[in-house]
Order: C-alpha cells, then sequence, then structure tokens
C-alpha cells in the first residue's frame, strides 16, 4: 500500500472515522478561530460573576475567578493543539529521521540508536516525561521538551522497520544502478514508502500527546495558571467539584472527544493501510 | 531455555545499569541550581528565600556536588546496592526509608486495579469475540473504544462527583478500608481493562481461524469446548505481553490517580517531590518505578518464551 492510495473517501465510508475527522474539523476551526468565536475574554476576571452555574449568559458557567468557562475551554482547544501539533511534528520529523537512518546505514549507528531506544523505552513514558520535568521544572516550554524528547522513539523504530524491508526493494537497486546519491534514495524513495504506517501512528500518537499534555497540567507541571489549558482547568475546578461540577465536566469531556476522534480516524486509516486487520475486525 | 533466560539477565542488568545512569545525568545535569535548593531547605527551611553563596559552598561540599557527574554516579550506585539512596531535602529521613513506607499503599492499588482490568477485560474481549458482529460485540467495543480514550483523572473526578458527593456512597480521598480503595481502583483499572478486552477480542479471532480449530470443531468437540480448551491457551499469548505493558502504564498511571485521591503511595511522593524539587527523592522514586517496570517486562519475556516454545527459538 503506497501512500498515494489512501483516498479520502474511503476514510469518510467508515462511520467511525466520518465522525473522528468531523469532531476533528470542528475542532481544528475553534482552535484556529478561538480569538473570534470565544464570547468573552478568556482571562478577563469578574468576581462578581464568580462560580455561576450554566446560563444563556455563560453556557457553560464562569470559574471561581468569574471567568467565562466557554471562552476559557475554546482557548484551551487553541493551546492544547498547538502544542500537541508542535510536539508530533518535532517527534515525527526527528523519529523518521533517525529511523531512516539506521535502517538505511545499518552497522554501528544502527546498533547505537536502537540500543539507546531500548533503553528509553524500558521507562514508561509519563515517567520518562516525569523526569525531565523534573530536571527542567515546570511550565509550557518544558512539557513541550518532556513529551518530545519520549515521543521520538515509537517513530524511529517503526521507520526503521519499513526502512529496511523497503532497501531490499528492486527499485531501490534501480536507483542505485541510475547513480542516485544515497541522500536522494534516502529523500525521494525510502521516505515516500514509509509515510503510511508514520500516518497512521501520528493520528493514534495525537490521541496520546493530547493525553499527555492534559495529565502534566492536571498535575501542575504542564502549563501554568492563568493559561487555559485542559489539564490545568480541570485541576483548578477539582476543588469546586461538589457545588461546580461543570467546571469539571467540560474540559474533561473535551479531553476525551478529542482523544477519541483522533484513535476513531487512527482505527480506520489502519484498517485501510492493514486490509488483513480488515478481515479480523 | 536456560541460555535464553541468561541471555535475557544479561540484558536486563544492562537496561537497569543505562537507565539509572539516564536518570542520574537528567537529574544532576544542573548542578548549581540543585545545591542552591537543597541550601534553601537545609538553611533556610524555607524555598521562597535566597541562600548565600556560602550556604551553597558548604552544601555543595558535604554531599560532594563539586565532585564529577561520574564518581558522583558511581557513589551513588554503590550506596544504593547497600539500600542507602540518599537523604530527602525536605523531610531529611532516608529516601528508601520514605518508598518504603509508601510501597504497601502502590501495590496494593496497582494489583487491586490490575485484577480488576483482568476481570473485566478477559470476558469482554471473549464475549465479543465469540460472538463477533452481534449486538454484544458492538457493545463491549464501544465501551472498550470509550474506554481507551478517557483519562482516568477525569472518569476518576467523574466518579468522585456520582458516588461520594451524590450518592455518598464512598470516601472522597483517603487510605485504609476497603471503600476508600474502590474508586481509585475502578478509575486506574477501566482503561487498562479497555485494552485487554480490545486486545483479547482481536487475538481471540486470529486464533479462531486456525486450522487447528477448524480440526477440533471438525472432530466433534463442542463449541464451548472448542473454545475454552484450544482457542483460550493460544489467545493468551499476545495478552501476557500486554498485561506486562498495562503494568508499566498503571504505575504511571498511579501517578496521578494518587494524587486525586490523596492516596500515600509512591507516586504522590514522586509528584510532591517533583514540585518541590527534591532531587534525591525524585531519583529514588523513578528509579525504584522503573526496576519494577523492568522486572515486570523480565518476567513477562521469561513466561512468554515459556508458554509458546516457537518465540524463544526464532531467537537463535
Amino acid at each position: 500500500m503506497r501512500f498515494r492510495d489512501i483516498r479520502l473517501d474511503d476514510l469518510l465510508r467508515n462511520k467511525a472515522s466520518f465522525l473522528g475527522l468531523v469532531i476533528i474539523g470542528i475542532l481544528a476551526f475553534t482552535a484556529i478561530a478561538a480569538d473570534f468565536i470565544a464570547p468573552y475574554d478568556p482571562n478577563k476576571i469578574e468576581l462578581d460573576e464568580k462560580l455561576k452555574p450554566p446560563s444563556s449568559e455563560h453556557i457553560f458557567g464562569t470559574d471561581q475567578l468569574g471567568r467565562d468557562q466557554l471562552s476559557r475551554v475554546i482557548h484551551g482547544t487553541q493551546t492544547t493543539f498547538k502544542l500537541s501539533l508542535i510536539i508530533v511534528t518535532i517527534t515525527a520529523s526527528f523519529g523518521v529521521f533517525i529511523g531512516i537512518t539506521a535502517g538505511y546505514f545499518g552497522g554501528f549507528i544502527d546498533e547505537i540508536l536502537m540500543r539507546l531506544i531500548d533503553v528509553l523505552l524500558a521507562f514508561p513514558s509519563i515517567i520518562l516525561a516525569l523526569v525531565i520535568i523534573g530536571s527542567l521544572g515546570p511550565g509550557i516550554l518544558n512539557t513541550v521538551i518532556a513529551i518530545s524528547l519520549v515521543g521520538w522513539l515509537y517513530y524511529a523504530r517503526v521507520a526503521r522497520a519499513s526502512t529496511l524491508s523497503i532497501k531490499e526493494k528492486e527499485y531501490i537497486e534501480g536507483a542505485r544502478a541510475m547513480g542516485c546519491s544515497e541522500m536522494y534514495i534516502c529523500t525521494h524513495y525510502i521516505l515516500p514508502n514509509c509515510l503510511p504506517p508514520i500516518i497512521v501512528l501520528v493520528t493514534l500518537n495525537m490521541g496520546g500527546v493530547i493525553l499527555t499534555i492534559a495529565s502534566l497540567g492536571f498535575l501542575g507541571l504542564g502549563a501554568q495558571p492563568p493559561t487555559p489549558e485542559w489539564g490545568t482547568m480541570l485541576n483548578e475546578g477539582r476543588e469546586f467539584l461538589r457545588d461546580c461540577p461543570w467546571l469539571s465536566v467540560v474540559p474533561g469531556a473535551l479531553i476525551m472527544i478529542s482523544v477519541l476522534a483522533f484513535n476513531f480516524i487512527g482505527d480506520g486509516l489502519r484498517d485501510i493501510l492493514d486490509p488483513r486487520q480488515q478481515v479480523i475486525k | 531455555m536456560l541460555e535464553i533466560i541468561l541471555k535475557r539477565i544479561g540484558m536486563f542488568i544492562l537496561v537497569v545499569i543505562a537507565s539509572t545512569a539516564l536518570v542520574f545525568f537528567m537529574l544532576h545535569s544542573l548542578p548549581g541550581e540543585s545545591a542552591e535548593v537543597m541550601a534553601k531547605y537545609i538553611f533556610l527551611g524555607n524555598v521562597e528565600l535566597t541562600p548565600s553563596n556560602e550556604a551553597i559552598d558548604i552544601i555543595k561540599e558535604k554531599y560532594d556536588l563539586e565532585k564529577p557527574l561520574f564518581s558522583q554516579y558511581v557513589t551513588w550506585v554503590w550506596n544504593a546496592i547497600h539500600g542507602n539512596m540518599g537523604t530527602s531535602y525536605q523531610t531529611n529521613s532516608p529516601v528508601t526509608e520514605e518508598i518504603l513506607i509508601r510501597l504497601p499503599a502502590t501495590i496494593t492499588l496497582a494489583f487491586v486495579s490490575i485484577l480488576l482490568s483482568l476481570l473485566i477485560g478477559i470476558p469482554a474481549g471473549i464475549i465479543a469475540a465469540v460472538k463477533q458482529n452481534s449486538f454484544t460485540d458492538y457493545f463491549c467495543s464501544t465501551i472498550s473504544v470509550l474506554g481507551i480514550s478517557i483519562p482516568s483523572f477525569w472518569l476518576a473526578i467523574l466518579l468522585i462527583y456520582v458516588f461520594s458527593y451524590t450518592l455518598g456512597l464512598t470516601p472522597t480521598m483517603g487510605y485504609g478500608d476497603f471503600k476508600s480503595l474502590i474508586l481509585p481502583a475502578v478509575s486506574l483499572g477501566t482503561p487498562a481493562s479497555a485494552v485487554i478486552a480490545r486486545l483479547m477480542r482481536s487475538s481471540m479471532l486470529e486464533v479462531m481461524r486456525q486450522d487447528y480449530i477448524r480440526t477440533a470443531i471438525g472432530k466433534g468437540l463442542s463449541y464451548r469446548m472448542v473454545i475454552l480448551r484450544h482457542a483460550l491457551k493460544n489467545t493468551f499469548i499476545p495478552v501476557i505481553t500486554i498485561i506486562g505493558l498495562e503494568f508499566g502504564h498503571l504505575l504511571g498511571g498511579t501517578v496521578i490517580i494518587e494524587t486525586i485521591f490523596a492516596w500515600p503511595g509512591i507516586g504522590r511522593l514522586l509528584i510532591t517531590s517533583i514540585t518541590a524539587r527534591d532531587i534525591p527523592v525524585i531519583q529514588g522514586c523513578i528509579v525504584f518505578i522503573t526496576i519494577t517496570y523492568l522486572v515486570i517486562n523480565f518476567i513477562t519475556d521469561i513466561s512468554y518464551s515459556y508458554l509458546d516454545p516457537r518465540i524463544g527459538r526464532s531467537k537463535h
């Protein structure tokens, strides 16, 4: 299965993936247009209005400082999507680069890189992120660093595995016979051919990254208040859970919906790319 | 078999050394700051004040922070092997002691959660596979996708709201009796059970298409017998690996769940230490969690090649 064989209509035919795409579309639009859709300023404090239940004025109520929950959630979408896109871009490109290098050239470099990956994978992933936050301190930038340092491992493994099988193909031999440089072969033959599994991994990984960002925010180690971020909001709202459950329900529901949507798309893509799995399903 | 086990043990020891070194160098790559934080705690008892340069120098002297990192690491490993992982900046008590006090709480939580996830996940996966494409199958599959996507901390908050605040059945936090264990275990076990159910289902469906299952049905065994005697045993092989992996996730998950429920375990200790930048405790907790995880994976690996002799042989 090649990259150009992933057709959008195959994906749209799968009901779950279609739903996933629609949800991500809506959330992505919300993230991009956050400044225009949000009815209020997400950081505007109005103590007279604090902890108001949902009403026509404030659809999701207001928080402990009287900030409009809907506006905060909308800007939270922006924070989360921006961070996860940055992280996935960094990790996927770095991981694929390392994976192709290791797989194509093999030998000593391959051995060293793969052992390094083995060691890093020996940690439960959130624990490794916590070590990094532990040494760098809490904050948004450190969240990105921590998750990225852990995240590239899987991409490197998948890219390496694909490269190992692709480099034995006849067209690579053909390219070499034509006098293509190693660099050209890697970027023009290996890279496009190892993309399909990487794309599946990207969609499935987006969900995981969103969850990790939210977890770190929830633990008070990620985005710091007053930044609107779902996990951080959930943590702030937890104190008022008994009387103001909407403060905890809304951000949590959004985390779940976005993770669910990415999982739906990822599952759909995997079915298209791996027909054997489809039979099993 | 013995050769495989020895090889795995060798690999295991290497990974333990490498991973502890990694944690050590990562946490100690900022020596100045670490000495400053220590001085704040030890001399001033307060993180807000700024310690004098003399205080920082005394700390550097006392804890050998001036020495090269590598020799610090060797000293640390030597002490750790003898059960001494340093002292906490915050409480001044030995790190080993801090961890051991909290060990029973974390073990109880992790064990009950994994048990719960197996009790739900395995039957759900089997039923979904046996009744493939039925309503039950769709129901189980939908629930398990939801289970994978739900953040455990949000589930915990919802459970607290429903069962503690609204129904008043369980305590919102604390440790001790069985009642206080229910909500943390359910919050941790649910996502794990969803993963196990999904894998169990696909693994079972894969096995059901094998020739030996057709043979078993062909020779006249009842369907129930085929499932119980022939299919289940083979289904468990991939499931065991995932149980090992899930246990690792669970150890990571305890960090969050223990914080929510004020569960006095290692995860909560880790978070409070990270907030206070109490490096020896952070290091102790992480090394402890990692080694536990490695041991579990090691056991999984061994049992894997024991259950399926093909796997051990193919690696030679």
